[in-house]
């Protein structure tokens, strides 16, 4: 029996983490340029700021939160010791260069073939919006970060027989955590939801598959958004944010944007 | 519809980068003419709908932010991609040359920058050494919201918004003004961002006040040069409180009110975003108006109150709250006295409201007060240039204000 040896230079664990350095001095260079940062990025560090200083009893006094997954990841790792703005720029840099992961799943699932997906990587590791967004205060590279990994999930779901129900329950997990970066990941949510049950189906009406995939979903969707209301400081902001949505429905159009 | 598509597709390709926005147009024709050997894999229609449902809804709900197509940055990479690994099949020495132009062309733009960032924040960042010598700075920025200024200044600066076709009567107005904030702070920064062809900035600008006006310096905003920069030190002094002349506005000293079915329906109207009109039923004055937000709920009031000899008018905001004074003859110019005080830390804007014929509705000053501050002030109106009647409207931001002896001439 013959085993097919995979090159060293092929490997992901060497590729890929490369392909993450790379994208890393192509956001430091860029951010060494001093892009200016944006009003909506202002408002979210003093927002992060206010929240981190006064604590959960200022969060009743917000007239307007925004989606605040990343406002409450920043305040987090000002715990650490980080100013709200190197806080929020550490994350999306972060996310930026992680990126790159779900990114060579995705060409590899796509294309069947480990270089397409170092491809597609690099790509993404220089791609100027996503360059930008990791270098700015904006809730935008955390929530592509997250629409990535639904994206790559989402195609390991469908294409794996053992292990796709798993992929599915996590694809609706991470779907419903993105809503809480921003409002539009709703649209992933609801494509996940009806799409991943309904390919279960195929190729020969496999009904029980697609009952199981949509059970999966269903507990990933459930299990994440329960999380999001238990961790701590995020009940109290989430009603403030829940109430501003509400509101807006309400008062103009059903578009909440 | 072919509008707000039409607006989509824009604000998505500048989103993207317009030159990759380009790249996309091939792209998206290859892969339809491609799909005729992918057509029968059921997730392709479920991928292809999600694309279009979430690109259709943007467009119905006339979405114009291009932050708000930003999912669309996958889709994107993938048509390009797709594009420049399979047009020429088998041929890899062609793909790979694709995906390197296309690489190149990321990679430039990645590492091009903005030049016009640093000059912008350098400018900002003078202010900030400036104002660091003066014990309480103020900002104001035209016509932007503030918060990039206050953010690279270390200082508090408002926001006044005005249209491009606003700026001449806008400027119009601001002269002989800025001593309104001499009770907002020791020293004042005015931020103006004045397109290209705006005629004779420096002297427009120098021509505000009297004296005292400094030009810090200015610079453009982006490469093509469209917009301009300027930030101006102004230290606001002492203004000659002269009321010989004046009279009382209507109900300037807020001694008439409001009463029977006028004053429920005020109560009625108010109450619905602001319950407070409902459960305290204020008393508010004759001739005045009030205004509110139409969505946001609040814990606003306006209500007269008996204050020595005289009445007052009491504005509580969380939510934004408006108080409008009767109309007034503006064929001429006029001057406008009132007197404020602040039971809490405030944030008052002062427009103006002109009609017959047509109709002008400006912002003008954005005062900071703190609190247990009182104080007189004096507003210049300019005539209005064929416009016969006017009124100002006291929008408090939020805080606690007594207004009061409210008087023209």
């Amino acid at each position: 029996m013959s085993m097919k040896v995979r090159p060293v230079f092929q490997s992901p664990a060497l590729i890929l983490p490369l392909l993450m350095l790379g994208a890393l001095a192509v956001r430091l260079i860029y951010l060494a340029e001093a892009p200016m940062e944006t009003r909506d990025g202002i408002s979210y560090v003093n927002f992060t700021r206010q929240w981190f200083e006064m604590g959960q009893a200022a969060i009743p006094s917000f007239d307007r939160v925004p989606p605040p997954l990343f406002c409450y990841l920043g305040r987090g790792m000002m715990f650490l010791g980080l100013s709200a703005a190197t806080a929020l720029l550490t994350i999306n840099m972060t996310c930026g260069v992680l990126l790159l992961i779900p990114a060579y799943l995705i060409g590899k699932s796509i294309y069947d073939d480990r270089s397409a997906g170092f491809r597609f990587a690099g790509f993404a590791a220089v791609m100027p919006p996503l360059v930008e967004f990791s270098c700015i205060r904006l809730r935008e590279s955390l929530y592509l970060f997250l629409v990535f990994w639904v994206v790559s999930l989402w195609i390991m779901a469908i294409r794996s027989r053992r292990r796709g129900e798993w992929f599915a329950a996590l694809c609706g997990a991470l779907a419903v955590i993105a809503i809480y970066c921003r409002y539009e990941a709703l649209e992933l949510l609801a494509f996940v939801v009806l799409s991943l049950p309904v390919i279960g189906l195929f190729p020969h009406w496999q009904w029980r598959r697609a009952a199981v995939i949509a059970l999966f979903v269903a507990g990933g969707v459930i299990v994440a958004a329960a999380l999001m209301h238990v961790l701590p400081g995020m009940p109290d902001v989430l009603r403030v944010f829940y109430n501003r949505i509400y509101a807006q429905c309400l008062g103009t159009s059903l578009n909440p944007l | 519809m072919p509008g707000n598509f039409a607006q989509s597709a824009l604000s998505v390709s500048r989103m993207l980068w317009e030159v990759i926005g380009v790249f996309c147009i091939p792209s998206l024709l290859f892969f339809a003419y491609d799909l005729r050997r992918h057509w029968r894999k059921p997730w392709l229609y479920w991928v292809i709908g999600g694309i279009l449902c979430a690109w259709g809804w943007r467009v119905f709900f006339r979405v114009g932010s291009g932050r708000y197509y930003s999912v669309m940055i996958l889709p994107a990479m993938l048509l390009i991609f797709h594009f420049c690994r399979s047009v020429v099949p088998k041929q890899k020495w062609v793909s790979a040359a694709l995906l390197s132009v296309v690489f190149v062309f990321c990679l430039g733009r990645d590492l091009r920058g903005y030049p016009q960032h640093r000059e912008v924040i350098g400018l900002l960042h003078r202010v900030k050494s400036d104002a660091a010598r003066y014990r309480r700075p103020y900002g104001v920025a035209f016509p932007s919201g503030g918060g990039r200024e206050a953010y690279y200044t270390g200082i508090p600066v408002a926001g006044i918004p005005y249209g491009e076709r606003e700026m001449p009567e806008f400027f119009r107005s601001l002269k002989g003004n800025l001593n309104l904030y001499r009770h907002s702070g020791d020293v004042l920064y005015l931020f103006f961002f004045l397109p290209r062809n705006y005629p004779d900035k420096e002297n427009m600008l120098r021509g505000l006040m009297p004296e005292g006006i400094e030009i810090l310096g200015s610079t453009y905003m982006d490469r093509r040069h469209k917009k301009q920069l300027f930030a101006v030190k102004y230290i606001p002094r002492e203004e000659t409180i002269d009321l010989r002349g004046s009279e009382l506005l209507p109900n300037g000293d807020f001694s008439e009110l409001q009463s029977g079915e006028q004053l429920e329906k005020q109560w009625r109207y108010l109450g619905r975003r602001a319950p407070r009109f409902l459960t305290e039923k204020p008393q508010l004055p004759r001739k005045w108006d009030f205004y509110q937000s139409l969505t946001t709920r609040s814990n606003s009031l306006a209500l007269v109150e008996k204050r020595g000899d005289g009445n007052v008018l009491r504005l509580q905001a969380d939510s934004y709250l408006v108080a409008l004074t009767p109309f007034f003859d503006v064929k001429k110019a006029r001057i406008v006295f009132f007197h404020i005080k602040a039971r809490t830390q405030s944030r008052l804007n002062v427009k103006r409201e002109y009609r017959n014929p047509g109709a002008l509705h400006q912002d003008m000053f954005m005062l900071r007060l703190e609190q247990g501050e009182e104080h007189e002030y004096v507003l210049k109106l300019v005539d209005g240039k064929g416009m016969n009647i006017g009124r100002i409207w006291f929008w408090l931001n939020s805080g606690d204000i007594e207004l009061s002896n409210v008087r023209i001439k």
